[in-house]
């Protein structure tokens, strides 16, 4: 029997895993006895964390107004790094066991320091992560020797050997949870996406949260129900999220379900999406070499994409995003810029250009600590209509 | 009524000429059969030297400063950033420059506007989150090659022999690059000679701010940025000039005794340069003496000790001539890559907020001064960087500090009224009266 999509368990699981992340974290620390270690950016190797039986979490923010963090950051640092750190300083991170970054844009790396200084975990390290990945021929090599030393970095602080296994073991369900979440990416490929960029997004940001054991059961189940299910919405416009950080679940509501104008979102680039487990890591002899060169060759942020140019546009996540518009057929697209995240907005006017050879109508919308839902329905609406959406009622 | 005015300074005109003369070369560099390369002002200059003598650069934050200095030009070009929906918030030095390339217009030090210089390639050191992106995207829209340079590596404390690799590997790739992209054989021996150039202007630079430890401060900060960016001025003349002032005890302002010693921490805001130190110096005879940019831009200092201790004490030239014997390209760029990664002040910061904050602790005692300034710049993210970490230790250290904001090359976004208010604040926190109230 045919059963809608919005009543599927797994789904709801996704966002029930979201909405009480710390929970999950405590409890899986108090039945597992492992240690909880939040990662700032998606950068940090995880598998090397989770090999040493440790449960990576992403460090995300509450989406609630707190103004605790200006007192030790700048006014200008984008909201979502205000966000992660105002939500350490009430103490809701005060469960991990340490924290990781990597060489990533000023403004995280300004909140891992901080976090660091002011949150007392008990380790801490920062990996001098490659920066320019794309072009860059000796970014593999270089990045293989800093994972080492973090691999090493985890094995004192843990006491326990990292094994050849353990991290073979470790890859092998990484790259179990990126195939299957890509799988389902590509379901929405077709004419009514079985599931809506609010579905997928919450998704991937679970699979940021949880362990990534259970997480892949969640998927598994939930791929083979994606056979048998049907959408009781209208698919309306096909649209596409880029961005830098996003985690906005109240935007993707907004759009697919709150506007008066039908749009489903079919794909989303940004490192809460697509960019956070497209490809696989292929295992070789080394495996921390394996896994440097799946982080530098991954589809890069914008602040890592910044190869060389001949004249001509070389930014690889740019070849990636226009392949992709193609492949989804996306009607629209929402840049959807984290305010004061420069790298994202300085590929904005390369991405409009992009858009503009392929005639795919852009919008782009500032992001701030919370969403601001009135003005935002009545600008996407007004987007959907100049793309030709006619309205549901 | 006590009259301040600024100590001249002999060589100045010298170094104007120069500066002059030199962004003249690069409007014509092409003209002339030469070849000018575009990058950040954190670049290694003396890397493209070596394509030959006739090789120019366009720093594009130093050309920026001066861009913004130009209040109307500077406004137009903000302007029309906005007009075509580039963010407001993004480094108000690639706005202007990006609106400088993309309206092809070019600014010269006398006001001159003619037209952009197109360069045969860009090349730039990626620092900030800003500098490749910034790169990147003219060099698309204008057509011209490009490449960019990590320096990822951490600061200098912890560096090794891989991490020095990563760098000067990636400095052979660029003049191979170089070479395929302007069609010339690189000369290491130019290279060589460059590269000498380069490490003795940075020991110079650091000498030259090093002075204004002395009481009186011998030079002030608005002539020290005059100079910074003069890479083949006459420096041994401006050198032994301050020497001299050292030597005789006389300060950078003259008809009044040095009343305080205020440090700042960012670039300058450019469009209001004269309006913001000479109020300072003029209205109460207190000395701007410098600031963590202008100390730590340009100077190789020793820099991070082992444990991360920021030891603001110039690098001899000496040292550097006997740790590397320059015989061969390998050596030059190791010789550079080592130098920038270990010394360069202001690079240590991007890698640690401990060691920013430990750099300005230790310069309010090194420098001697009474008060800082911070300049909460909207304009730059890269600069601002630690800020407020080391707001806090200044300020647990019961050192006086005062923040005011604005956007360093934006003239719609710097307040003189309010600036002055902030300046005539602290100045009464300091205890300092305005001269004339004293008259």
């Amino acid at each position: 029997m045919l059963k809608l999509i919005e009543n599927l368990s797994e789904l709801k699981r996704f966002s029930e895993w979201v909405d009480t992340r710390h929970d999950y974290a405590q409890r899986w620390k108090k039945e597992t006895g492992g240690k909880v270690v939040g990662y700032i950016c998606t950068y940090v190797p995880e598998e090397i964390l989770y090999a040493a039986n440790i449960l990576p979490v992403r460090i995300l923010g509450s989406k609630v107004p707190d103004s605790s963090s200006r007192v030790y950051h700048h006014d200008m640092w984008c909201p979502f790094s205000h966000d992660c750190l105002s939500t350490a300083l009430r103490g809701d991170f005060d469960y991990l066991d340490g924290i990781v970054t990597t060489l990533s844009c000023l403004h995280m790396r300004q909140v891992f320091w901080l976090m660091r200084d002011k949150c007392e975990f008990d380790w801490s390290y920062f990996i001098p992560f490659p920066h320019g990945t794309t072009n860059n021929p000796y970014a593999e090599e270089y990045a293989a020797s800093e994972l080492e030393n973090f691999k090493v970095a985890v094995e004192e602080w843990t006491g326990s050997k990292i094994t050849k296994s353990d991290l073979e073991a470790s890859i092998e369900i990484y790259n179990k949870n990126r195939k299957l979440m890509k799988k389902i990416y590509e379901l929405r490929k077709g004419d009514n996406p079985p599931i809506t960029g609010l579905h997928s997004m919450e998704m991937v940001l679970a699979s940021q949260l949880v362990d990534k054991k259970a997480h892949n059961e969640v998927l598994e189940s939930l791929l083979e129900k994606l056979e048998n299910v049907e959408s009781d919405r209208e698919q309306g416009s096909r649209l596409m999220l880029i961005g830098s950080e996003n985690d906005d679940r109240d935007f993707m509501r907004l759009v697919e379900y709150e506007i008066n104008y039908p749009a489903t979102f079919v794909f989303e680039e940004h490192c809460t999406g697509a960019r956070y487990f497209w490809s696989q890591i292929s295992q070789n002899n080394n495996l921390v070499e394996a896994l440097a060169k799946y982080y530098v060759d991954r589809i890069p942020c914008p602040s890592k994409d910044w190869g060389a140019a001949e004249g001509k546009d070389e930014r690889r996540r740019f070849s990636f995003i226009k392949e992709i518009a193609k492949e989804y057929r996306v009607d629209g697209t929402i840049l959807m810029q984290q305010k004061f995240c420069n790298p994202h907005e300085l590929d904005i006017p390369g991405l409009r250009d992009l858009f503009k050879e392929l005639n795919i109508p852009t919008y782009t919308l500032e992001f701030d600590q919370t969403t601001p839902v009135g003005q935002f329905s009545t600008r996407v609406e007004a987007f959907l209509e100049s793309i030709g959406e006619e309205i549901l009622f | 009524m006590t009259e301040v005015k600024i100590r001249p300074i002999k060589v100045w005109d010298e170094f104007k000429k120069v500066r002059a003369k030199y962004y003249k070369d690069i409007s014509e560099a092409k003209e002339k059969g030469g070849l000018l390369w575009s990058g950040s002002g954190w670049s290694l200059a003396n890397i493209p030297s070596g394509l030959g003598d006739d090789v120019y650069f366009l720093y594009g934050e130093p050309y920026a400063a001066t861009l913004a200095w130009f209040k109307d030009y500077a406004a137009e070009s903000q302007e029309y950033m906005d007009q075509i929906g580039v963010a407001r918030d993004a480094c108000s030095y690639l706005r202007v420059y990006w609106s400088s390339a993309l309206r092809g217009t070019f600014i010269l030090t006398d006001g001159t506007v003619v037209k952009y210089p197109e360069p045969n390639f860009y090349w730039t050191v990626h620092i900030c989150d800003s500098h490749a992106k910034w790169y990147q995207h003219i060099a698309v829209r204008r057509g011209v090659p490009m490449k960019a340079l990590d320096v990822c590596v951490g600061p200098g404390n912890q560096l090794n022999e891989k991490k020095i690799r990563y760098v000067v590997n990636q400095l052979h790739d660029s003049i191979k690059w170089m070479e395929k992209v302007t069609g010339r054989e690189y000369s290491d021996e130019l290279l060589i000679k460059r590269t000498y150039q380069a490490l003795e202007y940075m020991c110079r630079w650091s000498r030259i701010v090093n002075y204004n430890k002395s009481v009186p401060a011998p030079i002030e900060e608005k002539s020290l940025f005059s100079f910074y960016t003069v890479f083949e001025g006459p420096w041994d003349k401006l050198e032994k000039e301050i020497q001299e002032r050292v030597k005789k005890g006389l300060g950078a302002l003259e008809g009044v005794e040095e009343r305080g010693r205020i440090l700042g921490d960012m670039q300058p805001p450019w469009p209001v340069l004269t309006e913001f130190y000479r109020y300072m110096e003029y209205k109460y005879g207190v000395n701007p003496i410098g600031s963590l940019y202008i100390y730590a831009i340009a100077g190789a200092w020793k820099a991070l000790d082992e444990k991360g201790n920021f030891v603001w004490e110039p690098v001899k030239f000496e040292e550097l001539l006997e740790k590397y014997e320059l015989t061969n390209r390998d050596e030059a760029l190791r010789a550079t890559a080592e130098t920038f990664l270990r010394h360069h002040g202001m690079w240590q910061t991007f890698y640690d907020s401990s060691f920013k904050r430990k750099a300005v602790l230790s310069m309010t005692e090194e420098w001697k001064a009474d008060g800082m300034l911070l300049f909460m710049n909207r304009g730059c993210e890269g600069l601002a960087i630690s800020q407020l970490d080391y707001y806090h230790a200044l300020r647990e250290k019961g050192f006086p500090v005062a923040t005011w904001e604005g956007n360093f090359a934006d003239p719609r976004d710097l307040d003189i009224p309010k600036i002055h208010h902030t300046i005539d604040t602290f100045m009464a926190r300091l205890g300092i009266n305005p001269l004339d109230s004293e008259s």
